[in-house]
């Protein structure tokens, strides 16, 4: 298999990045930025949370693995055979780490020199497991305190609760980094496996952006990466209707003010159809519920949402919500408010001109992210691994109709699928 | 690429940057306003702050002014509070893509300039008070931003310990005020502290973008002319903390699964870099002692990190435990900190942390925000530097500098936040 290259390019600004297929079966994207300082480079394989049923072609059955275990095996990484791979960063200056979501884990680094030398610890290092009992009894001692932290997080807990009265079998319900009990259950052998299926370069991208050259990066990778086959990789999850579990969940923590998630539960979609409905869902939300939208004013008026108030499309493999979530003490009629607004406008239609309004700050919003090496990179890599290009989103912006819109919103949304949940401060 | 910066003194409490840098997409303008933190106007200026930027007599009311800015490409208009040493810190601030990316030919930056300026020039205002129901909002969310101050526990344990550090210190203070203080705001008098605050403040301007905007310089010196000026005692950013006699040592329980450890140190040694080479290598990288031995060998914590308050001269470490397990952290702190001071650092830290601190600087004028920071770090320091001068500075940093930086840290306090079922 050969190298293609393929330039893609955004008109409106005049960049335009490089889409390698390289030969090792890997995708490459490098994103040259003339006048930045700093390159950012991000490794990332299509594993997160939510993959915890799986199997390849030389699997008989599915295999199912403790919930955190993406997560667990992010950090394990970082430790090879002989040292610790901050320790090798610490030579070139590269200010490294990595992260889990629901359906991804990325390594990454940003120096502003050594460059290739940096590059070169990053795929090594991911392409080189080395995992033992005792080196795994010794992570489960940090990961237990980062989920501690976490369940101390309101933010975090109002989120999952809510996810949790959404979804019935769908493991987007279950945190990230799992529970104490579950990565007690996680093994050197079981990490191992979920390494090599899901760490295959035929599922995973690398993304470059900032200050560095398509030869520079293909010097490296041409060196460092290790052909494999493509394993086939399937992954399955549980069957889940659009019926919600429950309408509230409540929950108490050490909170100065009562927080609230809001979710609607639609359609899962998959590729490019996935982000052009990401950004219909998304310009509907600023149309009903941003800062300068009459359910926003009124509720904000009336002293039940402060501007912690926002919106947000949460949406992946098998799962799309539209979030609404701030600080308030009276969650409840938020939700009613919120539902009354949406009902009105599939009868009424959504505004023209608030339409228009949106269309220009999101546009504004997009220039902004291609202005940001970090942001540049993520949304490279992100874009990819759902399917699309980072110019997608515009694109789809640019395509979009208020009728498309009204049409999401009377099929695609029905408040009957709304869950609340709360976090009440502890008495 | 060119990049090029040029700072205008408008007046004697007033000075104007220009930092141009063709890459850029973005303009920002970012109106840095100080004054001592205090009881007496704290809460007044932050709220002031926050009302005079959500609506404006032009724009009347906080959803015509954010119409017209979602119209402006999604610009960015806002204010900030935070606490510098012993001062408070205002910041208005506006920001928008470039005007060559505008669709319809929109001189986008030039209408933001204007509504930032009315902003300050025709607040909405009626009778020397702010508008009474945007009045009501703003200080309903003033009390709502100090009451969720205990939400996120890693930030509320290390405002408690400042609390206690820094006790009878402006620094003490939470940068919003109290909820007391928040509380007996009036329209009239958050407008009152507003005029006060930019007659008499210490005002540094930025503007950051891709090309020159000559008009900014005038625009704004004639702006703030308006006001008139009052001539204050002249500003001190660094505001070293008083030691105490004894470390205090303080307990907070709350209903949380994980407890938090806060420990600070104070010093008398100026010598900046030193410190700061100390820092990095106790507890301010991936590589340091702190995140090799209190995390990856004992497993004690997912964090463990070393931050030096540079204007109150203080060193704090933080970190989340088990309950079980705070004295045994504490404990390995201080013996991290002990073997800096017993000269127990390799060339291969010193080579980290020098690498860690080249990385860092080179990487200055990537954002606009970047620029801002570094340029208000000189004005702190009354420094003129280039990010390369400061590195040499950090280059010439010896071993023996940094072990005096560890031994003349005094321990001040050490401030637990617990989970009840393990209280003593």
């Amino acid at each position: 298999m050969e190298i293609t290259k393929e330039q893609i390019q955004f008109p409106q600004t005049g960049d335009s990045y490089t889409l390698i297929h390289h030969k090792s079966g890997l995708d490459i994207l490098v994103y040259e930025m003339d006048g930045f300082s700093t390159t950012e480079a991000m490794f990332g394989t299509k594993y997160g949370s939510i993959n915890t049923q799986f199997k390849t072609a030389s699997d008989k059955d599915y295999c199912t693995v403790p919930e955190g275990i993406a997560h667990f095996l992010e950090h394990k990484l970082f430790e090879n055979e002989d040292c610790d791979v901050f320790t090798l960063y610490a030579k070139t200056g590269a200010n490294a780490n990595a992260f889990t979501t629901f359906d991804k884990t990325c390594y990454f680094f940003d120096c502003s020199d050594n460059f290739e030398a940096s590059l070169e610890i990053l795929l090594s290092f991911v392409q080189s497991p080395y995992f033992t009992p005792e080196s795994v009894a010794k992570e489960q001692g940090i990961i237990g305190q980062e989920i501690q932290m976490c369940d101390d997080d309101p933010g975090w807990r109002v989120f999952f609760n809510m996810l949790d009265g959404l979804y019935q079998k769908h493991p987007v319900k279950i945190d990230v980094a799992g529970t104490i009990e579950s990565i007690a259950q996680i093994t050197d052998n079981l990490l191992y496996r979920c390494y090599r299926t899901f760490y295959n370069l035929h599922n995973m991208v690398l993304a470059v952006a900032g200050n560095c050259t398509v030869e520079q990066v293909l010097e490296v990778a041409d060196r460092k990466l290790i052909p494999c086959d493509d394993p086939k990789l399937e992954t399955v999850f549980p069957k889940e209707t659009l019926d919600i579990v429950r309408e509230e969940t409540v929950a108490s923590a050490a909170v100065g003010q009562m927080l609230f998630n809001i979710g609607i539960k639609c359609k899962p979609l998959e590729g490019y159809e996935n982000l052009k409905a990401e950004v219909t869902a998304s310009l509907i939300l600023k149309i009903i519920a941003s800062s300068s939208s009459p359910l926003y004013q009124d509720m904000l008026k009336d002293g039940i949402i402060n501007s912690t108030f926002d919106t947000e499309v949460f949406n992946g493999d098998g799962f799309f919500v539209l979030i609404f979530s701030g600080e308030s003490n009276a969650p409840q009629t938020v939700r009613d408010r919120i539902r009354d607004t949406i009902q009105s406008v599939q009868e009424n239609g959504l505004d023209k001109a608030m339409f228009a309004e949106f269309q220009k700050s999101t546009y504004g919003e997009l220039i902004r992210e291609f202005n940001n090496v970090p942001a540049v990179t993520l949304s490279m890599i992100s874009t990819h691994m759902a399917g699309c290009g980072i110019y997608d989103t515009t694109k789809a912006l640019s395509e979009m109709t208020l009728e498309d819109c009204n049409r999401f919103l009377r099929e695609e949304i029905d408040v009957k699928r709304m869950s609340l949940s709360m976090i009440t401060p502890t008495q | 690429m060119t990049t090029a910066y040029k700072r205008i003194p408008l007046s004697e409490r007033i000075g104007f940057s220009e930092i141009l840098d063709t890459k850029l997409k973005t303009n920002t303008l970012k109106i840095c306003l100080f004054q001592p933190l205090s009881a007496e106007t704290a809460s007044a200026c932050a709220l002031a702050g926050d009302l005079a930027t959500s609506s404006n007599a032009k724009y009347p009311s906080n959803q015509k002014m954010n119409q017209k800015l979602h119209l402006l490409y999604g610009a960015d208009l806002g204010s900030s509070v935070s606490r510098q040493g012993d001062l408070q810190m205002v910041t208005i601030h506006a920001s928008a893509i470039d005007d060559r990316y505008a669709l319809e030919n929109e001189p986008i930056f030039a209408e933001l300039t204007e509504i930032l300026l009315d902003c300050l020039r025709v607040p909405n205002v009626t009778n020397d008070a702010f508008d009474a129901q945007e009045f009501q909002i703003k200080q309903k969310e003033l009390l709502d931003n100090i009451d969720a101050e205990i939400n996120e526990k890693r930030v509320y344990a290390i405002q408690q310990a400042s609390k206690i550090a820094y006790q009878n210190e402006p620094a003490a203070r939470s940068s919003y005020g109290s909820r007391e203080e928040a509380l007996a705001l009036t329209p009239k008098s958050a407008y009152a502290a507003f005029r006060k605050m930019l007659r008499e403040a210490r005002v540094e301007i930025f503007f950051v973008g891709p090309q020159k905007r000559p008009e900014l310089p005038e625009k704004l010196k004639t702006t703030f002319d308006a006001f008139g000026s009052v001539t204050t005692a002249p500003l001190v950013f660094y505001a070293p903390s008083s030691k105490k006699a004894e470390p205090a040592y303080v307990k907070e329980v709350l209903p949380v699964n994980q407890s938090k450890l806060v420990m600070i140190w104070k010093t008398d040694c100026t010598d900046c870099y030193a410190v700061k080479m100390m820092t990095l290598l106790l507890g301010g990288t991936p590589s340091s002692k702190l995140f090799a031995n209190v995390r990856e060998k004992m497993s004690l914590c997912y964090y463990c990190a070393a931050n030096y308050t540079e204007l109150k001269q203080a060193l704090q470490v933080d970190s989340g435990v088990e309950t079980a397990n705070l004295e045994k952290t504490q404990t390995a702190i201080t013996a991290q900190l002990d073997a800096i001071a017993n000269g127990e650092v390799s060339d291969v830290e010193l080579q980290s942390a020098w690498m860690f601190v080249h990385n860092s600087l080179k990487s200055i004028g990537d954002t606009a925000s970047s620029y801002i920071s570094w340029y208000l770090g000189q004005l702190f320091r009354d420094t003129n530097l280039t990010p390369t001068e400061e590195e040499d500075l950090y280059l010439q940093v010896t071993k023996e500098q940094i072990v005096a930086a560890a031994k003349s840290m005094q321990l001040d306090t050490v401030y637990t936040l617990r989970t009840p079922e393990q209280e003593d």
